[in-house]
């Protein structure tokens, strides 16, 4: 758990219903499992075998304080095997505070745990039946940076301007993440004894959507500073890392179908780690067009091409073998098939298979696991049947 | 034969009496036009609270419901996958809330009638003096 403090504040919010009136509280949730198998690497687990890690349960309320104050937060356990830490954790947990409610602007400030509002599906990648695939494109929706992407503690704007054109969604943040030890591991290495922090994360955006049109388009801008500080017996160094994202976005959605791409440029900026001195700064690209078709109104069938490259001057890693790497560590791209199923009112099932080229979005992220992850093709599939309420 | 089949079928379809929609507001409501971006800011639940302060109650029907489509499309310009997806979002990231859905457009007048601050959709035939029709216009 993140925030114990935090944790039993959520917990006496479920419990207020007891003495606050029911219009002003809502409680909701959901329960997932689900089976998963990535052969040939460490993503699912390090056996490859077929794993019941696939396991998301949240509960989140949402408290009206007054007419322009809300507390909201979630509460959420998960496992995901390789994927993230397995646990509980305090997902969000933030004053709601209305600034302007006009008809042509509205403007609400956050304060708390915010959740991140700039990418497409940042807001609900942990809600299963509200993201498009059970495993999103890795390109921009890392696995092992769900904690430090999905909410930030700190303050955070949103705002929607409607004029006689269109629609502008505006968002800004400020704030930093805790990083546990079991992210660290994750995120870094197994073998990691020091403490890693998040400095801050820098964040703004903007959506349009014209009157009429079906087609939104988005910027967002990403700064974040994080720090490691070696342990007195560590295998690596004090470090400064610095991690600065430019995406693109857009959708555009028909009756029965709909498209959606997210293109983005990161720059990874390292001071030390592996050695005192040490710098290296490159820039990465990537992104995503994922495709939905509506089968009936019941089932819908998914596409999703994902491509990465952890630098745009050596984008298949061919100079990564000089320093013992396979280069297929240096890129991912992936093509994956998904089905949803709603097969009842608040029931879904989804299921989906992805064959990938590359391991540059398996972790961890900066000591490469070369022993588990040792073939360029490797293929992932999992299945998960999710209720909410 | 088959082209004179195809043409009946085409007449019938023609002359099948499609239900006209109105936009519905409870009688305390003083707003009497609303613009198609100004009806989405309140469907969406970003829009919470009326001109004179009064907090805005949305009602609608099921999202399969043949009005409730016919709403989203004709008013807000929408499908009514994306409505969900909005409310959807908005309830599970802790910043918005979901508008009350009713059963039927009985339920839906009734419930028009009795709670200040209302608004929903009623078919033309389905109105009465109680409730307000609210006009709206592509700004």
């Amino acid at each position: 758990m993140k925030n114990s403090r935090q944790f039993y504040l959520l917990i006496s919010l479920c419990l207020l219903p007891l003495s606050i009136q029911a219009e002003s509280l809502s409680v909701h949730g959901f329960l997932a499992q689900g089976l998963a198998q990535a052969k040939k690497s460490n993503a699912v687990n390090n056996s490859g075998d077929l794993s019941a890690a696939l396991t998301e349960v949240g509960i989140n309320a949402n408290w009206k304080v007054s007419s322009r104050l809300k507390l909201s937060g979630q509460l959420v356990y998960l496992n995901g095997g390789n994927r993230y830490p397995e646990g509980g954790r305090l997902d969000y947990l933030f004053l709601d505070i209305s600034l302007l409610d006009d008809f042509d602007h509205q403007l609400n400030l956050y304060l708390g745990r915010y959740k991140n509002q700039h990418w497409l599906y940042s807001s609900t990648r942990d809600v299963p039946f509200t993201r498009p695939s059970i495993m999103l494109p890795q390109s921009i929706y890392y696995d092992a940076f769900r904690d430090i992407a999905v909410a930030s503690d700190g303050v955070a704007i949103k705002g929607y301007l409607q004029g006689s054109s269109g629609e502008l969604e505006y968002n800004w943040s400020l704030g930093a993440t805790n990083i546990t030890k079991a992210q660290s591991q994750i995120l870094l290495s197994p073998v990691v004894q020091g403490e890693a922090k998040q400095k801050f994360v820098h964040q703004a955006s903007l959506f349009w959507q014209s009157l009429g049109s079906q087609a939104t388009y988005g910027i967002s801008l990403l700064d974040s500073d994080f720090s490691y500080g070696a342990a007195d017996f560590d295998f690596f160094f004090d470090a400064d890392l610095t991690v600065q994202r430019f995406m693109l976005t857009w959708r555009y959605q028909a009756e029965k179908w709909e498209l959606a791409a997210e293109l983005m440029q990161e720059r990874l900026s390292i001071k030390g780690f592996y050695q005192p001195g040490f710098r290296r700064d490159q820039k990465g690209q990537g992104g995503y067009l994922l495709g939905r078709y509506q089968l009936s109104t019941k089932l819908s069938a998914l596409i999703t091409l994902d491509y990465l490259t952890q630098n745009k001057n050596d984008k298949r890693g061919s100079s990564l073998p000089e320093i013992g790497i396979p280069a297929y560590f240096g890129y991912q791209q992936s093509i994956m098939f998904g089905l949803s199923y709603a097969f009842a009112k608040n029931w879904q099932w989804q299921v989906e298979h992805h064959w990938v080229d590359g391991t540059g979005r398996l972790s961890p992220s900066l000591i490469p696991d070369l022993a588990l992850n040792n073939q360029r093709y490797w293929q992932v599939w999992a299945l998960q049947l999710t209720y909410r309420f | 034969m088959t082209l004179l089949r195809a043409l009946y079928c085409l007449l019938l379809l023609l002359s099948w009496p499609v239900k006209a929609l109105e936009v519905v507001a409870h009688s305390s409501v003083s707003e009497e036009q609303l613009s198609t971006s100004q009806l989405r800011a309140i469907f969406t639940m970003r829009q919470t609270r009326w001109s004179d302060g009064q907090p805005i109650q949305v009602f609608v029907l099921n999202s399969a419901d043949e009005q409730h489509i016919r709403f989203s499309r004709n008013y807000l310009k929408m499908f009514p996958y994306q409505l969900d997806a909005i409310w959807d979002r908005q309830r599970f990231s802790g910043i918005g809330s979901f508008p009350t859905q009713v059963q039927s457009e009985e339920e839906m007048l009734l419930l028009l009638k009795q709670t200040p601050g209302a608004i929903g959709y009623l078919a033309t035939d389905k109105g009465s003096p109680a409730v307000r029709v609210v006009v709206v216009h592509e700004k």
